[in-house]
């Protein structure tokens, strides 16, 4: 086995153990939550108590927890995520339409950000303790620490004002007989405010990680010399500075997707945008474990694997990282 | 020039260029295709779900109406227990009989007519001959006789509204004859069992974990509108049922859209930018003069259909503070709050204090009974006389010499909630009772108090029924361990009396009953009722027919009214705010002029200090 093939099979099964770790700890985690699913979901006078041991079994709550756990596991591994005790239905069938609706705004949120991020690093690295670099660190630092559903409040509140755009939802509901292009627009205009958001919320830390990387490859000795020997700054910057500055980002944006999903609850709450992260917030206050194993199933597997991704392009990058 | 330098820099360390490049070319039309892709797959089943409804071609007949409460738990009669569900069954199934506003007359729905024996415990109905299902199959006595089947089962929430009925007979498909004790078959049988298919429910395996709507196949009910799509967490379309068999309740609208949001913020939001045309179940204190103040909207107020209160500790089995077992302490508290005070910090106009466990109007709320009286100085003695004295700090002692201290749990998601747990907190400070306050999520609390009642006291609310004394169910004793009853209150005589109401043979002498239990809550504590909030909502007021007699309001769980009544002032609507294609072009030109103004002012400033730095080397 060569040494990078060696180096990618390490990597997948570490993150095949990863990801099991992460689902059992996350089982024992949820059922460690204090809190009695069926008493939040059918606190009732009407229910009697043979009701409400009915209903224990129905959801595979009277049996003991080891045992749970070991048909989670079972059920897990032939891919049944079980019934959700809030929609009664099975979990993948609640699930993939919230994933499919979160992905719609996290991907376009972090792509835009990741551009911005880099494009604002750049600039502060390359005038580093001038006026614009104090600017533009300034912005990256203050939506960075601003709360996603307190920029969020503020544009629906701008919006409102305005009449400008709509403020929840994905579609506007109650409008029929729409061309495509008018449909793309409905949409459109829904997604911008909480593609904003994020977008905003996200870019800070991009935008830092890129100027603090930048600048510490501009002392190194290959830019002097290729300073000496006369490059010209879009040579300097995109072509010997940047690639080696983009190593740090590529780590950045693996361990960022987990907080992607995290910043998304607040605003998908925020603006009623029907995604995972709105979902995942219904499953906690209802105790729905079936669901809240899914949902945390999918950002673990989510986060493992653009873990993975950019390990294994670290490692195809930079030749080194394999040998070590 | 140039060319040398370029072979003079080939071996500085941007030799992964070319493989880095294209993984970065890789990554961007991976990004493209998975976005284009979601995007296009998003855009048709979105607007496909949206532009399904049958009859409605265009937004004059759809009216959108925000719901900012507890979710749709199941779309099944049988096993719901939330109050969003209740007002969708009002719309798309029929009861044999229906309350009008606020009271216990009944009014035809599926029955046209009945007879009522209360003497021998029979009641006679006969159904509208014109009755049919969504589907045009005509519904008989069949139906009937197997929904109330279907309720009596284990696994129905409704089956104490119908443990009266002993046994049913269907002797024609137009009649249906019930045999029944107490007097309280009407106010609890009548209007609350919702007749379903048994032409389509016969066929499913398992009724009780049945969600009761399959997007999969068509719905079949028999109100005024039936289910045309669901998305969870989403919304609910309803549809004008072609079939509905009431001309006079016939809908003016052809759709009416109900939109669900997690925060009533952001239903209110919605609302104000003319996204939705109405909202329910009640708009937030802190949101009111918002909404008051947009000139576009009519705000309504409606009779209450929940009560808040303070639930006592009193279970002798619990871990809670003995001193709460005592009823002179608890009295001793309800004299040190001021309700009137009390209501008007955390409501303002919107809340009304409350002297039972029902709100004011309700047909079975003791009218008698009114909050304690505040009064800091009687509770004082009340509480110097039984042992619970001020020590020299100022602290109030137990007999045993602890200090008197309890804490307050109560929702975090409820700001009404915990800013009435502060105020309480400071009225029994000022008495000498050292209280904290903990804010924690539903099921935090449920776990406090079941089931070893590890807490003192707790902020809480019930919903209340419009028409039933059935609430009171939840202060009996079998309720301490079924997780209803907080109070954790044992007392056998109220059960004995609770029995004998519901074996009442008269309204009215269920009610005097009622009232006795209310007297005995009342005075024995277990709960000490706090205010009700008066449903504020709001609609656009492009639109009339709203009714606003319903306990909970036109756009709450009882009115059966309003969304077939409600239409259009003028027949051609501006409507939900169209949305503005050149906006939305603008906005993304605008997004790439900044980030193409960003690249280029970039490149030039690269240009510029190339040019200086060119001009220091040939120097």
């Amino acid at each position: 086995m060569t040494i990078r093939s060696s180096y990618f099979v390490k990597r997948i099964i570490s993150s095949i153990v990863t990801i099991f770790v992460i689902i059992s700890f996350l089982f024992f985690l949820f059922h460690l939550i204090p809190g009695n699913p069926i008493l939040i979901l059918y606190r009732n006078p009407a229910l009697t108590q043979s009701q409400i041991n009915v209903l224990y079994r129905q959801f595979g709550l009277n049996k003991p927890l080891w045992q749970q756990f070991f048909i989670y596991i079972g059920n897990t591994f032939t891919g049944n995520l079980g019934i959700s005790f809030f929609y009664r239905e099975p979990v993948s069938m609640v699930l993939f339409p919230a994933l499919l609706n979160s992905l719609i705004l996290l991907i376009p949120a972090t792509f835009l950000a990741i551009i911005l991020g880099i494009l604002t690093g750049v600039l502060a690295a390359w005038h580093r303790g001038k006026k614009i670099d104090f600017v533009t660190l300034g912005s990256a630092m203050a939506f960075y620490s601003m709360p996603a559903f307190w920029l969020g409040s503020i544009f629906i509140t701008i919006a409102i004002s305005t009449k400008a755009l709509p403020v929840s939802g994905m579609y506007q509901l109650g409008v029929y007989n729409q061309n495509i292009l008018e449909r793309m627009s409905d949409f459109l205009s829904h997604l911008i405010l909480p593609l904003v958001t994020l977008t905003l919320v996200l870019y800070g830390q991009f935008t830092i990680v890129m100027r603090n990387s930048l600048i510490g490859v501009f002392s190194e000795d290959y830019i002097i010399t290729a300073r000496a020997k006369g490059a010209n700054t879009r040579r300097l910057i995109w072509k010997h500075a940047y690639p080696n500055a983009l190593l740090p980002m590529i780590s950045i944006i693996g361990i960022n997707l987990g907080i992607v999903v995290a910043g998304a609850v607040l605003t998908e709450t925020v603006f009623s945008w029907p995604g995972i992260g709105f979902m995942v917030y219904q499953a906690i206050i209802s105790r729905d474990y079936p669901l809240l194993q899914g949902a945390f199933l999918i950002i673990s597997i989510s986060v493992v694997v653009a873990n993975l991704a950019a390990d294994l392009l670290y490692g195809y990058l930079d030749p080194r990282v394999r040998l070590r | 020039m140039g060319h040398p330098k370029k072979d003079l820099l080939a071996d500085l360390p941007s030799k992964n260029m070319s493989k880095k490049s294209s993984v970065y070319v890789a990554l961007f039309v991976a990004f493209l295709m998975l976005s284009g892709g979601i995007f296009l797959q998003s855009i048709n089943s979105g607007v496909a779900s949206a532009s399904s409804p049958p009859a409605s071609t265009s937004t004059n007949s759809t009216f959108v109406v925000g719901w900012g409460g507890p979710n749709i738990d199941t779309l099944n009669p049988l096993t719901s227990v939330n109050a969003w569900p209740h007002r969708i069954f009002t719309e798309v199934y029929s009861t044999l009989c229906v309350f009008a506003p606020n009271e216990t007359a009944l009014l035809p729905d599926l029955a046209e007519s009945w007879q009522i024996y209360y003497s021998n415990g029979t009641a006679i109905f006969h159904l509208n001959p014109n009755a049919k299902w969504s589907d045009g199959i005509q519904i008989t006595s069949q139906d009937v006789n197997y929904s109330y089947y279907l309720a009596k089962q284990p696994f129905s929430s409704i089956s104490p509204d119908v443990a009266m009925i002993t046994s049913i007979s269907t002797p024609d498909n137009e009649t249906i004859i019930f045999h029944f004790y107490g007097a309280l078959f009407t106010v609890m049988a009548v209007t609350n069992v919702f007749i379903v298919p048994y032409h389509i429910w016969s066929k499913i395996e398992n009724v009780g974990t049945y969600f009761g709507y399959n997007s999969s196949a068509p719905f079949v009910g028999s109100g005024p509108f039936v289910i045309s799509s669901y998305k969870p967490n989403q919304y609910i379309t309803l549809s004008k049922n072609p079939y509905f068999f009431i001309p006079s309740r016939m809908p003016h609208v052809d759709t009416v859209i109900w939109e669900y949001f997690t925060t009533i913020t952001s239903e209110v939001s919605a609302l104000l930018s003319g996204e939705i045309d109405a909202m329910g179940p009640s708009i937030e204190p802190g949101e009111i003069s918002m909404v008051k103040s947009d000139s576009n909207l009519i705000t309504v107020q409606s009779p209450p259909d929940m009560y808040y209160y303070l639930g006592f500790n009193t279970n002798p089995r619990g871990q809670g503070p003995t001193s709460l077992w005592n009823v002179t302490v608890r009295q001793a508290i309800a004299y040190a709050i001021n309700d009137s005070n009390l209501t008007a910090s955390v409501l303002h106009d919107i809340g009304i204090t409350v002297g039972t466990v029902f709100p004011p109007g309700q047909p079975f709320a003791d009218p008698s009974l009114a909050p304690y009286p505040y009064d800091p100085a009687k509770a004082e003695q009340m509480l110097n006389n039984s042992g619970y004295k001020i020590g020299p700090d100022g602290i109030r002692y137990n007999p045993n010499g602890t200090p008197m201290a309890f804490t307050i749990d109560t929702l975090s998601n409820y700001p009404e909630m915990i800013d009435a747990a502060n105020i309480i907190a400071s009225y029994l400070r000022d008495i000498g009772i050292q209280v904290t306050v903990q804010a924690m999520d539903v099921g935090t609390l449920i776990n406090t108090i079941w089931p070893n009642y590890k807490f003192s006291l707790d902020i809480w609310d019930w919903p209340t029924d419009p028409a039933s004394p059935y609430p009171l169910s939840v202060f009996l004793s079998w309720q301490v361990q079924s997780g209803v009853d907080d109070s954790g209150y044992y007392n056998t005589t109220y059960d004995h009396l609770y029995e004998q109401m519901m074996n009442a043979s008269s309204i009215s002498e269920a009610k005097n009953i009622a009232y006795q239990l209310e007297q005995s809550i009342h005075w024995n504590l277990p709960y000490y009722p706090l205010f009700t909030i008066i449903p504020f909502q709001a609609y656009s007021n492009q639109w009339t027919g709203v009714n606003t007699s319903f306990a909970g309001g036109p756009f709450g769980s009882y009115d059966w009214m309003t969304l077939s009544s409600v239409h259009l002032k003028s027949t051609s609507r501006p409507t939900t705010p169209p949305t503005n294609f050149a906006l939305v072009i603008g906005a993304i030109i605008i997004i790439i002029a900044v980030v193409a103004a960003i690249v280029i002012y970039v490149s030039s400033l690269r240009r510029r200090k190339a040019k200086e730095m060119k001009e220091i080397t040939v120097a």
